[in-house]
């Protein structure tokens, strides 16, 4: 057994030095420790599946997507600015899949039993040891009047990268010189937070540039802008004064889309183009699972291994988790990134009976500001035994200086850098 | 004590349910510092973020002890720097010198 560890560890360490290929040492296994399944093959669950096969190849790692290929929401926001096109953001998973040995089913989740540990999807039942689930958001237009499914031709939310993403780009890129552009922003907490202002800069920066009198009306439920304020602030006062017209407090409570109007409670603002961003929440089935506390909308975790707070080898990672039970960490890609990693290495600790370590994890958003500057704000989180919950480690936040050409050329890295993490 | 535990546990792991160990603990907690650096710096050079290939265990802990007291300038390392300890930093710097070997890097 001795010499069998030995070979399993050498073969191990070879594959990293890029000796043999990762697939090799799959092969070796003689007992699965358990199956792990994820359901969601996003920013969060990917990294988690990555990881667990990672350090444990015999781990079966099963990931239920509906969508064939991965699609990025960072970036997305430079499609709708016309400066990159969905199929530079949209990836095929078959790397991931075929060098880790992780098998998909593109199918969508519909049910998830926690005492018999079961997960349903429409085509097959599967059971599972440990269960991670990255759902993402559900997006919530019950505040909204008036609001139909049907309307979201008219009122793209493009909150998720696909079809609403290409067809609000078409839009801008189509609008009439002297034509009004509308972006609607939910009240805090939604995923990304500097989103809606990277994609208003982006807008701007188009319009300024190919749309002659053309204007951007902000609708913003929150009080000012709810990240890297200041440098946003600035940028907008810079090279947007006359096209950007910023209205705080300004939450859209009704639409009418005979007229193209998005209404708050002091205006009604017709548009040529709206981008309606609505409130959000974690999604149905999570609710439907009993994953949620009662009159709460995210999922509460323990924020020392993202493990459920109600439901026993259940592990919940991304924008679905609460803040009230993780920590003050923003519902962005790398934060998702980073929970599946400390959940992953988790989850491997588990099915080992080994010790498990408490979570570090970084996170970094990139916002370009126009097609050739980009701000960005970072910081370097671990795990406060106090609070039993996530906090930036004393110091280790803060935005960059200034906008910049470098900025911007860090963003688009940083996202090849990123993707490549998740999908190779 | 405890590590006794854990080490009989994991020996009647191997022992009796055959399954394979292809890490430590110690990989464990070196993965749980490194594993988020990687969301910007990738094995693949010619990017503005450098790739961490091809540096010794020496050179990454002084950079980053360098980028802690803002003795070397990066508007973004200087913050993630400030996020480790020295215990931490020299994990760090054994990671990325042993793991990002020059034969994985593209």
């Amino acid at each position: 057994m001795n010499r069998r560890l030995f070979l399993s560890r050498f073969l191990y360490s070879a594959a990293f030095s890029g000796l043999l290929p990762l697939t090799n040492i799959a092969n070796l296994s003689a007992k699965s420790p358990g199956r792990v399944v994820v359901i969601g093959g996003g920013w969060g669950g990917l990294s988690a599946a990555k990881t667990i096969k990672l350090l444990s190849p015999e781990v079966e790692v099963v990931i239920i997507e509906k969508e064939k290929v991965f699609r990025s929401c960072p970036i997305s926001n430079w499609v709708i600015g016309q400066i990159k096109t969905m199929e530079d953001i949209t990836f095929s998973y078959e790397t991931l899949q075929k060098r880790y040995d992780i098998k998909f089913i593109h199918d969508i989740a519909s049910y998830v039993d926690i005492e018999k540990k079961i997960v349903k999807t429409e085509g097959t039942i599967l059971n599972y040891d440990k269960l991670v689930l990255s759902p993402g958001i559900e997006l919530d237009y019950s505040s909204i009047e008036n609001w139909r499914p049907d309307y979201s031709d008219i009122f793209p939310a493009a909150w998720k990268a696909g079809r609403e993403t290409q067809l609000l780009a078409n839009k801008i890129k189509n609008m009439r010189n002297g034509g009004v552009v509308a972006v609607s922003i939910p009240l805090s907490p939604y995923r990304c937070p500097p989103g809606p202002y990277e994609r208003i800069s982006l807008i701007a920066s188009y319009i300024k540039n190919n749309k002659p009198g053309s204007k951007l009306i902000v609708l913003d439920a929150n009080q000012k802008i709810v990240s890297k304020g200041k440098l946003f602030k600035k940028a907008w006062d810079n090279m947007y004064k006359d096209i950007i017209e910023y209205r705080p407090d300004s939450k859209v409570v009704k639409i009418n889309p005979n007229e193209h109007i998005l209404s708050t409670d002091f205006d009604d603002v017709k548009c040529d183009v709206a981008n309606l961003i609505p409130p959000q929440k974690a999604p149905k089935l999570l609710r439907e699972t009993g994953l949620i506390k009662e009159k709460e909308i995210w999922a509460s975790v323990n924020a020392y291994d993202f493990s459920s707070s109600i439901a026993e080898d259940v592990f919940i990672v991304g924008d679905s988790t609460s803040q009230i039970s993780v920590g003050r960490v923003p519902k962005s890609g790398y934060v998702a990134n980073s929970m599946g990693k400390v959940c992953g290495l988790a989850i491997v600790a588990e099915l080992y009976g080994i010790k498990k370590f408490p979570p570090s994890m970084i996170n970094t958003c990139f916002s370009l500001v126009s097609s050739e500057e980009g701000i960005s704000v970072s910081a370097v989180y671990h795990y406060d035994e106090k609070l039993k919950k996530i906090a930036v480690v004393e110091g280790a936040s803060g935005v960059s200086p200034e906008s910049s050409d470098i900025v911007k050329d860090n963003a688009w890295d940083w996202a090849k850098a990123i993707w490549d993490d998740m999908l190779t | 004590m405890k590590s006794l535990f854990i080490t009989l546990i994991i020996f009647f792991n191997i022992l009796f349910l055959n399954i394979n160990f292809s890490f430590s603990n110690d990989d464990i907690d070196l993965y749980r510092v490194a594993l988020p650096c990687a969301g910007c710096h990738s094995v693949s050079k010619g990017s503005s973020i450098p790739s961490l290939c091809g540096f010794d265990e020496k050179y990454i802990y002084t950079a980053l002890v360098d980028y802690k007291l803002e003795k070397r300038d990066n508007y973004l390392m200087q913050i993630i720097a400030k996020g480790y300890t020295d215990k931490e930093i020299k994990k760090l710097s054994k990671y990325f010198s042993s793991i990002y070997r020059e034969r994985n890097c593209k």
